[in-house]
C-alpha cells in the first residue's frame, strides 16, 4: 500500500501515533507533502466524516479525527511552504454559534466539526451568542459564512435579527448567512432572508460548498 | 447536606477545563463506564433485567462523581464526592402533590406490577398559533384522562413573536397560562396542574407568577441540566427561587443518542448522572427523561426506548422520587396510525418499569407548529389505565411488535407527516374528524390483537 493510503487509513482508524509516525517517515523518505496532504490527511478525514454519516462513528470520533488532522497538517504545512512558498488555504472562514438565549451546543458542535474536517476554518463562538458578537467576529476574521444555530422557537428570532442587523449595517452582502436547528425550516430561512438552511449537520457541508462556489 | 451556595462556590472555584476537553472527557468516560459495568443491551430486549438496571444506576453515580458537571459561564467543573451523591440518593423524593383542590393529584410510588394507573398529564408539545390555542389545548384538556393540562408556546401574541430575553418573552410568559387556566375552568378542571413554566430567561419566567397565572401549586420551575452534563447560572437561580417559594422543581433530562452519547447504554448512564446532579442542587421530588435520536430527534426508536427503560427502571429501583415518561418524541404526525403506535411503545416502556406519571405530547417531535391533538394524549391516557401492571416480558413483546410496524420508517425517513390540528379536528366543536376516529379505532384493534388490555 502506498504511504498516503496508509496515512489515510490510520486517520480513519483514529490511530494518532501511527498517523504522525507515518507522515514523519514519509517526509524523511522524500515524499511529496502535497500528495500526503491530499491523498493521506484529507482522504482520511473524508473517511471519518463518511463513517459519521453512516452511523459508525459519533461526535467524539469526529472530534478526535479533527484534532488528529490538525496535528498532521501542522507537520505538513511547513514542508509545503518550503516547496511552494504557499500555505494550505482553507476552503473558507466560518463564524459559527448558537444564538442569544439558547445554550444548546450539540447540533452546532456537529456542524463545526463536519465543516472543519471538510476543510473550512471554523470560528466557534459557542452558545448564547449576542448578535453583535457574531457581527464583530465576522468582521474581525473576514468570514465568508455566518452559521447561526437555534434549537428553540423562542430563540429563532435572533437569527432574523442578525440578518437584519447586517442589512441595516450595510454589510449583508459580505457574508453568506446560513441557519439551522430543530425548529427551523426552509420557509423560516426564506422569511428572514438567510442564504441557506440545513436540515441536519451533514447537510450543512454541501450547503456551504454550494454557497462558497458562488462567491 | 449540599446547598445551592455550595454549588455556586464550586462553579466559581472548581477545576478549569475547556468545553471541548470536557466534551471529549465525558464521551470517553461514559464509554469506559459501559465497559466497566458490563452494560450490554440485547436488541430484542427493550425492558432490561433488574440487575442491568442497577448496573446502569451505579455507572451513572460513577459518571457524576468522576466526570462532574460543566459550568458553561465559568468554564469550571462542578465536582461532587461519592458521599455527597449517596446522601442525595437517600434524602430526595417523597410523595408530591401537584394541582389544587379536587384536581390535585399525588405522585406516589408505583411498582411495575401495580394495577393502578400512573398519573397522565397532557397538552400540545409543539408551538401553536394564537387563533388555534384554545381548541388545540381544549382538545387535550377535555380528555377524561387529562389529570393535568400543559400549555404550548404560542407563535405570536397580538402579532408579537416570542423572543428570549426581550419584553416579548414576558408577554409570552404571562399570557398563555391565563388562557390555559380559563380553559381548565371551562372543562371543569379549575385546579389543574399546568407543567413547567414557559420561557427561557428567569426574569421573564418569574413574571408569569400571579393569582391568575402560575402559582406554586400549578406549575414546576425548570432547573434541568443541558446535554451533556452542562449548566449555567440561570438554572441555579430558578432552583433558588423554587426553594424559596415552595415550588416543585422540574427535574428532567434529554440526552442525544448519536452525539456525545453513542447508544442507549451511554444515554441511560448519562440520564442517571444528570438527574442526580439536578436533585443535588434542587431538592426535587419527581422527574422525567427522554433520550432522543440525533437523527430525526425522535424518542420512539429502539435505542431511545431502551434508554427510557434502562434509566427509568434504574431510577425506580434506586431512587425514591416519582419518575415519569416524557411522551413528546414521536416522529409521525397526528392522524396517522404510526404516531399512535410510537406513543403506545413509549407508554408500554413506562408501564413496564412502574413509572408514576406520563406527560406529553406532540407529533413530528414537537418541532412543527400545530402538529398535536388530544387524540395522541388519549392514546397514552387510555393505555396507561388499561395496561397498567403489564408484566415486563409481555410489554417487551408488544413493544417489539410495535417497532415492527414503524421502525423502518424512522430509519428511512418515511414517517408520515400526518395533518395539523385544524385538519384532523373540527375546530369549532373540538371533536376529532371521522378519519382520525377510524384510524384510532384501527390502532386500538391492532393493539388488542397484540394482547394489550386497552381502555378506560
Amino acid at each position: 500500500m502506498e504511504i498516503a493510503a496508509e496515512i489515510a487509513e490510520a486517520i480513519e482508524a483514529l490511530e494518532e501515533e501511527a498517523a504522525v509516525t507515518l507522515i514523519r517517515k514519509a517526509l524523511a523518505d522524500g515524499a511529496d507533502p502535497q500528495a500526503l496532504l491530499a491523498g493521506g490527511v484529507e482522504a482520511g478525514v473524508r473517511s471519518v466524516g463518511q463513517k459519521f454519516q453512516d452511523g459508525d462513528y459519533f461526535i467524539a470520533e469526529l472530534m478526535l479525527g479533527g484534532d488528529l488532522a490538525q496535528q498532521c497538517v501542522a507537520i505538513l504545512q511547513p514542508e509545503i511552504a518550503k516547496m511552494s512558498g504557499a500555505v494550505r488555504a482553507s476552503k473558507g472562514r466560518i463564524v459559527l454559534g448558537t444564538v442569544r438565549g439558547d445554550v444548546h451546543n450539540i447540533g452546532k458542535d456537529l456542524v463545526g466539526l463536519l465543516l472543519g474536517v471538510s476543510g473550512y476554518e471554523i470560528h466557534d463562538l459557542g452558545v448564547n451568542v449576542p448578535t453583535l458578537d457574531f457581527v464583530k467576529k465576522a468582521e474581525e476574521v473576514q468570514a465568508d459564512v455566518l452559521a447561526l444555530s437555534s434549537l428553540m422557537t423562542i430563540t429563532m428570532p435572533a437569527q432574523g435579527e442578525a440578518i437584519k442587523y447586517l442589512r441595516d449595517l450595510g454589510t449583508r452582502g459580505k457574508y453568506k448567512v446560513i441557519v439551522g436547528g430543530a425548529p427551523t425550516t426552509q420557509q423560516w430561512a426564506d422569511e428572514i432572508g438567510a442564504d441557506g438552511w440545513a436540515r441536519t449537520a451533514a447537510d450543512a457541508v454541501p450547503l456551504v460548498d454550494r454557497l462558497m462556489a458562488r462567491v | 447536606m449540599l446547598t445551592l451556595l455550595d454549588f455556586q462556590e464550586r462553579a466559581l472555584n472548581g477545576p478549569v477545563i475547556k468545553e471541548r476537553d470536557f466534551d471529549l472527557r465525558f464521551s470517553r468516560k461514559v464509554r469506559q463506564l459501559v465497559a466497566d459495568f458490563e452494560i450490554v443491551f440485547d436488541r430484542e430486549k427493550i425492558i432490561p433485567d433488574p440487575a442491568m438496571a442497577d448496573a446502569v444506576f451505579k455507572a451513572g453515580v460513577t459518571l457524576l462523581v468522576e466526570n462532574g458537571i460543566f459550568h458553561m459561564e465559568t468554564g469550571r467543573l462542578i465536582e461532587l464526592s461519592k458521599d455527597e451523591v449517596a446522601e442525595v440518593i437517600v434524602t430526595r423524593g417523597k410523595e408530591v402533590t401537584l394541582g389544587e383542590g379536587e384536581d390535585a393529584f399525588v405522585l406516589r410510588a408505583r411498582r411495575p406490577e401495580d394495577r393502578f394507573a400512573p398519573v397522565t398529564v397532557m397538552g400540545p408539545g409543539c408551538e401553536v398559533t394564537e387563533e388555534l390555542f384554545d381548541p388545540i389545548v381544549r382538545s387535550f384538556a377535555q380528555e377524561e384522562t387529562a389529570q393535568g393540562i400543559m400549555h404550548p408556546s404560542v407563535k405570536t401574541i397580538g402579532g408579537t413573536r416570542n423572543a428570549a430575553g426581550q419584553p416579548a418573552e414576558v408577554l409570552h410568559c404571562v399570557t398563555p397560562i391565563k388562557w390555559v387556566r380559563r380553559i381548565a375552568r371551562e372543562v371543569g378542571k379549575p385546579g389543574a396542574w399546568h407543567g413547567p413554566v414557559a420561557g427561557i430567561t428567569p426574569a421573564a419566567m418569574l413574571t408569569g407568577f400571579s393569582p391568575e397565572g402560575y402559582t406554586k401549586h400549578n406549575c414546576h420551575l425548570p432547573v434541568h441540566i443541558w446535554p451533556e452534563l452542562k449548566l449555567g447560572w440561570d438554572r441555579f437561580v430558578l432552583a433558588a427561587y423554587a426553594r424559596e417559594h415552595g415550588i416543585v422543581p422540574w427535574v428532567s433530562y434529554v440526552p442525544l443518542i448519536g452525539a456525545y452519547c453513542r447508544n442507549a447504554a451511554e444515554a441511560s448512564i448519562t440520564i442517571i448522572a444528570a438527574i442526580l446532579g439536578e436533585l443535588a442542587y434542587s431538592d426535587g421530588h419527581c422527574g422525567s427523561a427522554a433520550p432522543r435520536s440525533i437523527k430525526g430527534g425522535n424518542s420512539s426508536n429502539r435505542q431511545s426506548l431502551q434508554g427510557y427503560a434502562a434509566s427509568g427502571l434504574a431510577i425506580e429501583r434506586n431512587l425514591p422520587i416519582a419518575w415519569g415518561g416524557n411522551m413528546t418524541g414521536p416522529l409521525a404526525g397526528p392522524c396517522t396510525e404510526m404516531v399512535l403506535y410510537e406513543i403506545a411503545a413509549m407508554t408500554m416502556v413506562q408501564l413496564a418499569i412502574g413509572c408514576e406519571w406520563l406527560w406529553g405530547t406532540a407529533g413530528r417531535v414537537g418541532a412543527v407548529s400545530l402538529y398535536a391533538s388530544g387524540m395522541e394524549g388519549r392514546m397514552f391516557g387510555e393505555l396507561a389505565r388499561g395496561a397498567a401492571g403489564i408484566h415486563g416480558e409481555e410489554a417487551n413483546a408488544v413493544i417489539l411488535a410495535l417497532l415492527d410496524k414503524y421502525e423502518d420508517k424512522l430509519a428511512n425517513g418515511t414517517a408520515p407527516p400526518g395533518k395539523p390540528f385544524h385538519e384532523c379536528y373540527d375546530v369549532e366543536h373540538v371533536t376529532p374528524t371521522r378519519e382520525y376516529l377510524d384510524i384510532y379505532a384501527r390502532a386500538q384493534r391492532n393493539l388488542r390483537e397484540l394482547g394489550v388490555t386497552y381502555g378506560n
